[in-house]
């Protein structure tokens, strides 16, 4: 009887702390770009989409450039394809980390302006 | 539509009249009342179903004007996509509620006379809410009247706004129904937990409540994993599970509906679990309603890749949430103290007690991804700023999960209930052995890691017990075995699982046009592009020898290049291509030099003289609407003699420019035509940079940037979840033929 309670009590405490480990290893705060550029560790970011990016053959990654609202302009590469609605996008938000120069984006999320949706598509 | 919104509004009161007859009729018994309540309930069935059909006959028969048809088709669907319409936007999958909630009415009048007053009544109280929402938000509202700046009333538009491209799928025609009717069958077991709350039967809910748990729990997974094989072939980021908070908020549910059978399980046989049970039934719901809340409300548009709009449903959604959550827990709150607490005997070595382990893992994997997905509402109360985390928090958490589960699931079959023993444990010592070997043979084939290797041992030990009890029921007839298949179901996805995302390859590869090149031991030629039908075009590829075919094109709907890959299923192993991007051939030129060439006129160029002497029109005429066209230009040497001729050609395909280069006579640079400009008699070439351009293959051509993979082992996963299927049917008949 007991030791059901005592494995059952492992399991609970056992997982709450693992989960808790692993959620703290895998918060990305959400920054301003300066911040970013001093983080040294994975962050979030959100900037005003500057140009269309580039796709480079021969590195195969994607460069583009983001301006924040703090005015700072930060080189953004990510390492995969351009998104479909990148060129449609006003804001970006990049998940990565900053390092010599540019910020290395592990991925990225679109934001388009919503006038592309049409009335009350919410799906 | 006055017709559809009246019966919109006519719904609510009959399924209000209904709800409180029913509620009448348990309090008094009177046989007039449960009459009244049936009739209701049946007229806002009838009324139900008649927006249903109108709401799909003005979709086939585009009736624009309504806002929901024009919100979401156009003209060019085909019937297959149109139909698929119907679930495409809020309104639509609210009605598909509604007509599945009526559904089960039907089936609880007809098979549950006992709890019937009570289950109904709560069943018909979540129907009538989504009815509020409906009457707010209407499908038959003109669109003129929702939008009177944009649309001139009585003007029906020509077209409507189209289907999201990317729910033109096949399997996106059977997703949505399937996953709604999970969504709807949890409210069966809530409304049976009330009856027990409210009628203090904690015991006599169980036996009626399994087999629509089972039922639930059924076609939640059967929901969740099309979707996840909708992503996987559509999609084309090549994964079929993202942790995305869609994603998330059907799979937390579906984890406390299984807590939920298991622990009805434990209940049916020895009578412990009884407020666990509830609870577990009354959270099942409510987080169903909760995902709804996250997704529908445009909450997490800043967290989520699906792009939700903000919906101006927020607040009824909230309301919806709270009020069942408030229900729900005042009345267990009411009565859990009186509840007599019978302990679930007991030991270790018992059936019951890895049951227990069991529900304990589920839950909390359920409720840690609850918290996970929920974490920027959460962090937005407590914090100055939202905060948003990397979905590898999902994965670590899912290694020792599976473990657990997997361990559990293989060692409860072989002890007893309620008598502490291993005695069996000999019995499966064979299959030990044989998984422990299978583990070396993985070791060297090359799963080096420590958890997935211990996954992969522990699933087939789980596979090989599970399996095996699941033929001797099956050779003895016996039709419980359905629990046994499902789990060694879940064996397989766990194996296909790590092979296919832990083990997988990946590489992203430039293929030029016409031009093989060799990837994981694959030969793949790009063969170019072309229109399709549906007027959006394919990716033509060639990998060993025949022909497969991805997507590419450009939506003015999403206003997004849209991407579907190429799957190729082998039997061990899928070849999966996902185009990244085209880049057209004259980009493809290193450094070149533009020149523009005048007809009949010598132009210099390093020391060669280029004359454009004029076109050469019929080049060949490819099949309809291609044509080539190639100009013809002859170069001097400085001598002034003539030592050679060129012809760059440019094809025209529909809309669609693409250039054929040549190579220049010095044998090593490009030349490719660029434009033609008739007025002026001129054309303009670029020759790329010789040394540059010499040996790589890309140069002058149009290249496919795309992303290969290979997925080992991804059938097992697709096997296993057939299998899980399978085990749920019949576990599903099992139950409903036994009551």
């Amino acid at each position: 009887m007991r030791s059901k309670y005592i494995i059952g009590g492992i399991i609970i405490i056992g997982f709450t702390v693992w989960a808790a480990i692993s959620f703290n290893a895998s918060l990305t705060p959400y920054v301003s770009i300066r911040e970013a550029k001093q983080a040294h560790k994975t962050v979030q970011v959100k900037g005003e989409r500057l140009d269309n990016g580039y796709f480079d053959i021969t590195t195969k990654k994607f460069t583009f450039k983001i301006r924040g609202e703090d005015g700072e302009v930060l080189t953004v590469v990510y390492d995969g394809a351009k998104p479909g609605n990148f060129d449609q996008a006003s804001h970006v938000v990049c998940v990565g980390k900053y390092e010599n120069g540019i910020f290395h984006a592990k991925e990225l999320l679109v934001k388009c302006p919503s006038k592309y949706q049409p009335e009350g598509n919410n799906s | 539509m006055i017709i559809g919104i009246t019966a919109t509004a006519l719904t609510f009161i009959a399924l209000i009249l209904s709800i409180v007859a029913y509620y009448l009729y348990d309090r008094r018994r009177e046989a007039s009342l449960l009459t009244f309540a049936r009739v209701a309930f049946y007229t806002a069935s009838i009324l139900i179903f008649f927006q249903a059909g109108l709401l799909m006959y003005g979709i086939l028969t585009h009736h624009f004007e309504w806002i929901y048809v024009f919100s979401y088709s156009s003209r060019d669907l085909s019937l297959f996509y149109l139909i698929s319409t119907f679930w495409a936007g809020q309104e639509g999958t609210f009605l598909l509620w509604l007509a599945l909630g009526a559904l089960y009415g039907f089936w609880i009048i007809k098979t549950r006379k006992e709890e019937e007053p009570l289950v109904m009544s709560f069943m018909l109280m979540v129907l009538a809410f989504i009815t509020i929402i409906l009457v707010r938000k209407n499908p038959f509202e003109y669109v003129w009247q929702v939008n009177p700046a944009s649309f001139p009333p009585g003007v029906v538009p020509p077209d409507g706004a189209g289907l999201n491209p990317l729910l033109q799928d096949p399997w996106m025609v059977i997703h949505p129904p399937i996953l709604f009717a999970g969504y709807s069958a949890t409210m069966i077991p809530f409304a049976f937990a009330m009856y027990a709350l409210i009628k203090r039967n904690y015991d006599t809910w169980v036996k009626p409540v399994l087999p629509f748990a089972v039922f639930a729990g059924l076609l939640l997974g059967a929901g969740i994993i099309l979707g996840g094989y909708w992503s996987y072939v559509t999609l084309g980021w090549g994964g079929f599970w993202g942790w995305d908070p869609v994603e998330n908020s059907s799979l937390v549910p579906w984890l406390f509906s299984l807590a939920l059978i298991h622990g009805l399980l434990i209940q049916q046989r020895q009578g412990g679990m009884k407020k666990t049970n509830i609870l577990l039934a009354l959270l099942t719901f409510v987080f169903v309603l909760y995902g709804s809340f996250l997704t529908r409300s445009g909450i997490l548009t800043d967290f989520s890749v699906h792009s939700f709009g903000k919906s101006e449903l927020s607040g009824y959604l909230i309301g919806l949430v709270l009020f069942f959550f408030a229900l729900s827990f005042l009345a267990y709150l009411f009565r859990i103290n009186e509840v007599k607490y019978q302990p679930v005997y007991t030991d270790f070595a018992t059936r019951e007690s890895f049951l227990n382990f069991g529900i304990l893992v589920l839950v909390l994997f359920g409720i840690f991804i609850f918290i996970g997905t929920s974490w920027p509402l959460i962090s937005g109360v407590f914090k100055s700023k939202a905060e948003s985390f990397a979905t590898e928090y999902y994965n670590y958490l899912a290694g020792p999960g599976a473990i657990l589960a997997a361990l559990l699931i293989a060692l409860a079959p072989i002890l007893r209930w309620s008598t502490s023993s291993w005695d069996k444990m000999r019995s499966v010592a064979l299959h030990g052995a044989v998984s422990l070997i299978f583990g070396v043979v993985v070791y060297f084939l090359g799963i080096r890691q420590f958890i997935p290797l211990v996954i992969m041992i522990l699933a087939l030990f789980l596979i090989l017990i599970n399996g095996q009890i699941t033929i001797k029921m099956l050779r003895k007839k016996n039709y419980a075995f359905g629990g046994y298949l499902v789990h060694v179901g879940v064996g397989l996805m766990l194996m296909g699982i790590v092979t296919s995302t832990g083990y997988d390859r990946k590489e992203k590869v430039m293929l030029p046009q016409n031009t093989p090149q060799k990837v994981f031991g694959y030969r793949i030629t790009y063969l170019g592009q072309r229109p399709g039908s549906d007027g959006k075009n394919r990716v033509m590829l060639d990998v060993d020898g025949h022909e497969e075919m991805a997507k590419f094109y450009w939506s003015d709907y999403s206003q997004a290049w849209m991407v579907g890959p190429s799957v190729e299923n082998k039997w061990i192993q899928d070849l999966y291509i996902s185009p990244i991007q085209i880049i057209p051939a004259d980009q493809t030129l290193p450094q070149g030099e533009r020149l523009t060439l005048i007809k009949e006129k010598k132009i210099p160029y390093k020391n060669f003289f280029l004359y454009f002497k004029g076109y050469d029109m019929n080049a060949h005429q490819m099949g309809g609407e291609d044509i080539v066209l190639k100009a013809i230009i002859d170069v001097y040497n400085e001598n002034g003699k003539l030592i050679g001729e060129i012809r760059p050609g440019l094809q025209m395909h529909r809309n669609r420019k693409a250039v054929e280069p040549v190579t220049f006579v010095d044998g090593k640079s490009k030349v490719l035509l660029k434009s033609i400009n008739v007025e002026n008699r001129s054309i303009e070439i670029v020759i790329s940079d010789g040394d540059a351009a010499k040996d790589n293959p890309m140069v002058g051509k149009e290249v496919l940037a795309a992303e290969v993979s290979v997925k080992p082992f991804i059938n097992l996963l697709w096997l296993g979840t057939i299998l899980m299927i399978l085990g749920f049917l019949v576990a599903l008949y099992y139950r409903f033929e036994r009551r």
